[in-house]
């Protein structure tokens, strides 16, 4: 086995256990199992309903994004979220955007990961 | 420097080999080519259906955010071309064509559009990857047998396997906890009626959680030990035939698995077979028993056959643009292979190129009709109501005997105003399925509209007896009884109504 092989094997290696570690130890949100092996995990069950609101007036997110995103949005992946509020942020300029998030889990609890207090343009993320 | 003070031990000589000495069969090689590749060219012409999704309104975040700023996203029509060509490209490969640059091509095309968009978040196809940029690393040919030196290991193949003993193990870790452990996380994702009574006469959700955790461990171990190797493969092929049958939404996982595991079938059968089959079914028999001047000839009618049926792809643009690039990837591929391999090349692009033109059939997939279909519902969402008519009316073309397009045009076709339009729609849908409520709802909905009290009542009447207690239906029902003076409805019952499916809407 040539040397190049030998160091490719080690870094493809060490790479492949350490990223799903990442979930684990270094990732805020729980519901984003991307890259961790996670299937047909308890998390993956948690269906979430996600509030928008500019200013006062609650948005229709079908009419903002399409209804791949909010599938997306309904499983409470906050990086989408939050790029989802940047863009609310970018329509609609000086007004506050907030995201009212609970999700119930797989064994029927509620938990709200964002109560539609924050101002999500100053605070740029949930 | 580490090389060598391993190779000084015995130990560390144990486990440099156990990354030098494994060795696969070429034969083995070819047969996981052909399905492993043949799989991943339908999975890769069936996310076709989804490109609409790319780019609608002006939103994607990709799986690497720090680079979104500066790459630009991904829209349908280039998502349908990387679809189609990757597509091509794993045909081509399955049936033994293209060479390592093909590929290299698949790999990067594969990578990009994965990578482009959290839209597709399917761990599967992320694993999918994974292996692609491995297999970019394998010898697929035996090398020409040297005295006295044993022949090259497949260290890559190796670590194909060490990556799904990975996956299994970080899967079984993501079980451990109490509520797939008493089988409540199961019950609520194992949908096929058959498949949960299977698992109660088994032993029960809760057993059954824990076999999965145990079987998932014992893969990740076993695919390593000799011993136990004999059991891994039937052991796994049958773990994921039983996923696929219980209705997990999970696309292709289960074959793409299931192909993998040929790597770990027992050689010697696998062997005779394919030499059977190179006996008896020569390769390249159009082309090798032709004379050599004309031989080039026929390579080059292949490649442009193939290119031009891809013409037959009904995706527009996205296709014709794909059938000009896979002629010239064809045509590039003939220089790109070895002498030898060229007219294989030839015929394994004709067939890659027959096999696209076989899966976008109506009978056999439903992506160009659904590609138009999504595309026209996130139109319409967005509110570009007549491109959602356009993709709408191409549809209904692509499939006229799909009562839910018909419906769905009728939808738009009311929104503007349209009435003799949406009802003849409607009316093709009641004809097409009339045990379904949508065409009659639809009825309703436009003589409601026009004020044909009897005509909305009837249809809208004919819509709950399909689907009782449909909210729309009833509330049309109500309104024309009372205006007539008829007694009301029979009350919607409290059961929780089933899920909201439009059929325009994407699936997941």
């Amino acid at each position: 086995m040539s040397r190049r092989a030998f160091v490719f094997i080690h870094l493809y290696v060490a790479l492949q256990i350490a990223l799903p570690l990442t979930y684990y130890f270094a990732r805020r949100d729980k519901y984003d199992e991307r890259f961790a092996w996670r299937m047909f995990s308890a998390e993956r069950m948690a269906v979430c309903q996600p509030r928008f609101k500019v200013g006062d007036a609650p948005v229709t997110l079908g009419k903002e994004f399409h209804e791949g995103w909010i599938t997306i949005a309904r499983r409470g992946r906050r990086d989408v979220l939050d790029a989802m509020a940047a863009q609310l942020c970018t329509e609609n300029p000086g007004q506050p955007v907030t995201l009212e998030l609970t999700c119930k889990t797989a064994d029927k609890k509620t938990e709200t990961p964002s109560a539609g207090v924050w101002n999500l343009c100053e605070k740029g993320h949930i | 420097m580490v090389l060598a003070r391993l190779e000084a031990h015995p130990l560390g000589r144990r486990y440099l080999r156990f990354w030098s000495d494994y060795r696969v069969a070429p034969e083995v090689l070819a047969l996981f080519r052909l399905l492993f590749f043949g799989v991943l060219a339908v999975d890769m012409w069936l996310q076709v259906q989804h490109a609409p999704r790319y780019g609608a309104g002006d939103f994607n975040v990709s799986h690497l955010p720090a680079l979104d700023a500066h790459l630009p996203a991904l829209t349908r029509p280039a998502i349908a071309f990387l679809y189609i060509v990757g597509a091509y490209l794993a045909g081509l490969i399955a049936f033994g064509g293209g060479g390592r640059a093909a590929l290299i091509a698949l790999t990067a095309i594969d990578g990009v559009v994965y990578f482009s968009s959290q839209l597709d978040s399917y761990q599967h196809h992320y694993l999918m990857f994974l292996v692609l940029l491995l297999l970019c690393f394998v010898r697929w040919e035996a090398p020409p047998p040297v005295k006295g030196q044993a022949p090259p290991g497949a260290w890559p193949v190796r670590l194909i396997l060490v990556q799904i003993s990975i996956v299994y193990l970080y899967a079984a870790i993501s079980k451990m906890e109490p509520l797939w452990w008493d089988g409540s996380v199961m019950q609520l994702q194992v949908s096929a009626g058959k498949a949960r009574d299977l698992i109660e006469r088994v032993g029960g959700f809760s057993f059954v959680a824990k076999m999965v955790i145990a079987t998932e461990l014992f893969l990740a171990a076993a695919i390593h030990v000799r011993s136990l190797r004999r059991f891994v493969a039937p052991i796994g092929i049958l773990f994921h035939a039983g996923i696929e049958a219980s209705g997990f939404q999970i696309g292709l996982f289960s074959y793409f698995m299931i192909a993998l595991y040929v790597l770990v079938l027992p050689e010697a059968p696998i062997v005779r077979l394919v030499q059977w089959v190179h006996r008896h079914v020569p390769a390249i028999p159009l082309v090798t028993r032709w004379a050599p001047l004309a031989r080039p000839l026929l390579r080059a009618s292949a490649i442009a056959l193939g290119a031009a049926a891809l013409l037959m792809v009904p995706i527009g643009t996205p296709a014709r643009v794909a059938s000009a690039v896979v002629l010239a990837l064809g045509a590039g591929g003939l220089f790109a292979v070895p002498r030898e391999s060229r007219d294989r090349h030839a015929v394994a692009h004709l067939a890659g190129c027959i096999l696209l033109v076989f899966l976008t059939r109506p009978g056999v997939t439903d992506v160009a009709r659904d590609y138009y279909r999504f595309w026209g519902g996130s139109a319409r969402r967005l509110g570009d109501l007549t491109t959602a008519t356009a993709n709408y009316q191409r549809a209904v073309e692509l499939a006229p005997d799909h009562a839910q397009s018909h419906v769905s045009l009728g939808n738009l076709y009311q929104m503007a105003g349209k009435n003799d339009l949406a009802l003849r729609e409607a009316d093709r849908a009641q004809l097409l399925d009339p045990d379904e409520y949508r065409g009659y709802l639809l009825e309703a909905i436009i003589r409601d509209a026009a004020g044909e009290g009897h005509g909305a009542l009837a249809a809208a009447d004919k819509a709950l007896e399909r689907k009782p207690g449909e909210r729309q239906a009833y509330a049309i029902s109500s309104r024309w009884r009372k205006r007539l003076d008829m007694p009301p409805p029979p009350r919607p019952s409290e059961r929780p109504s089933e899920p909201r499916r439009e059929g325009d809407e994407e699936e997941e």
